[in-house]
């Protein structure tokens, strides 16, 4: 007896129907990458002279249930990976010190070409990593310059792990 | 037994989840950015593995905040405050850059989305006397990195083969490095000195990272040891 009251295709419609209501974007990269399909090997019998089996790639579209694993993939990319990305990053940086120039008289200087010396601080402190958004040669403005990346509490990426899978679950039909 | 209502339901809490939509609507300009600040955290890892001691350093000023480019630029641009790293390993220079810009050997310039490169000549380029793009010998290491919610595209690896090319014979190390994954291209990458596929490069696949990370204290190790 079947486990679930939908089929995958029912239950994929489900899924992109809900996606454009909230993000039309969010909504077409998923779809996009549903409809990029996949590559299988296909083997033509050997016929006539030829007496191996001939084997080619043809691209084919996913299955539903496919489609279904293709569209979790992409979900979980943006909203479980992106926010590792930046925790991951946040980590390395706060380990890492922050070099301040030590001034030194002129006739100390160094050229050009030579490391400057400095004054080691804030390592193990968390620090500010910041993306241009407003970029060096754009002429018209956009709004914010700068968007700093901040870390999420991992309970909650956690917590979109665990949602993913139990959507992993509820749309397992390979049993049926 | 399932019913169409458990599953609508577990769709909303995911999209509703504070790093659902909203994530995503708040990240959707900047995750490639984001994945290269992934992508040079593992490089600050790799230098201090190796017993260096990396340092943040921005172009004008100590780098508070420190600013990664929105778009390709030069490595001497004072637009902004842009970050990068330095480090030193048995007595040779490096620094760490992102979205800098350097001089193919065939003249056309090209950007590394990330990289590790001779210090020396990075400090001649920001010389005011001096102001240039880096040369293809300076780069020791450069990595494309993409972020993608599907399938990487065919043409990404083409590019970038490409682009390594045009940076001649003395690169160490370089690397497609994506989230997401291509059969063909990694097929396409095998041969000796095309660029590395790292792929399902994230936090979600740590060996993966390893291997990110020990191939660059590899090379950084066998250049600076004699």
């Amino acid at each position: 007896m079947s486990a679930h009251q939908y089929s995958p295709r029912q239950a994929l419609e489900v899924l992109t129907q809900k996606l454009r209501a909230q993000d039309e974007i969010l909504a077409a990269h998923v779809q996009a990458a549903i409809d990029a399909g996949k590559d299988v090997s296909k083997a033509e019998p050997a016929k006539g002279k030829r007496r191996n089996v001939r084997v080619y790639r043809q691209t084919v579209p996913f299955t539903h249930q496919e489609a279904l694993e293709v569209a979790f993939d992409a979900l979980q990319a943006y909203f479980v990976e992106q926010p590792l990305f930046i925790e991951a990053a946040a980590e390395s940086f706060a380990k890492t010190a922050v070099g301040v120039p030590i001034q030194r008289r002129r006739t100390q200087a160094v050229s050009g070409e030579e490391r400057e010396p400095l004054s080691l601080e804030q390592e193990g402190d968390e620090k500010m990593i910041e993306i241009e958004l407003q970029t060096a040669t754009q002429i018209t403005t956009t709004g914010d310059e700068v968007l700093p990346l901040k870390r999420t509490p991992m309970e909650r990426v956690e917590e979109q792990k665990r949602n993913i899978a139990q959507l992993r679950k509820l749309t397992d039909f390979t049993e049926e | 037994m399932a019913t169409l209502q458990d599953l609508e339901d577990a769709i909303d809490v995911l999209l509703n989840h504070p790093l659902g939509i909203a994530q995503y609507q708040l990240i959707q300009r900047v995750e490639e950015k984001a994945y290269e600040a992934y992508i040079f955290g593992l490089c600050l890892r790799a230098a201090r593995e190796l017993g260096a001691t990396p340092v943040l350093r921005g172009n004008t000023a100590p780098p508070t905040p420190f600013v990664f480019r929105g778009a390709p630029g030069q490595i001497h641009s004072t637009g902004r405050n842009y970050g990068y790293a330095e480090f030193t390993l048995n007595n040779q220079d490096f620094e760490i850059h992102a979205g800098v810009e350097f001089k193919g050997t065939s003249g056309m310039t090209h950007e590394l989305d990330v990289c590790i490169m001779r210090a020396s000549h990075a400090r001649a380029c920001r010389n005011p006397q001096s102001l240039d793009d880096p040369p293809a010998a300076s780069l020791v290491g450069g990595w494309e990195c993409k972020f993608f919610a599907g399938n990487l595209q065919k043409g990404l690896g083409r590019a970038f083969v490409g682009l390594m090319d045009d940076m001649g014979g003395t690169v160490r190390l370089s690397g497609l490095c994506s989230n997401s994954v291509h059969p063909q291209l990694r097929d396409y990458f095998q041969p000796q000195r095309r660029p590395y596929p790292h792929f399902r490069l994230t936090p979600l696949y740590p060996s993966n990272e390893d291997i990110f990370v020990n191939q660059i204290k590899g090379e950084l190790k066998k250049m600076t040891a004699s």
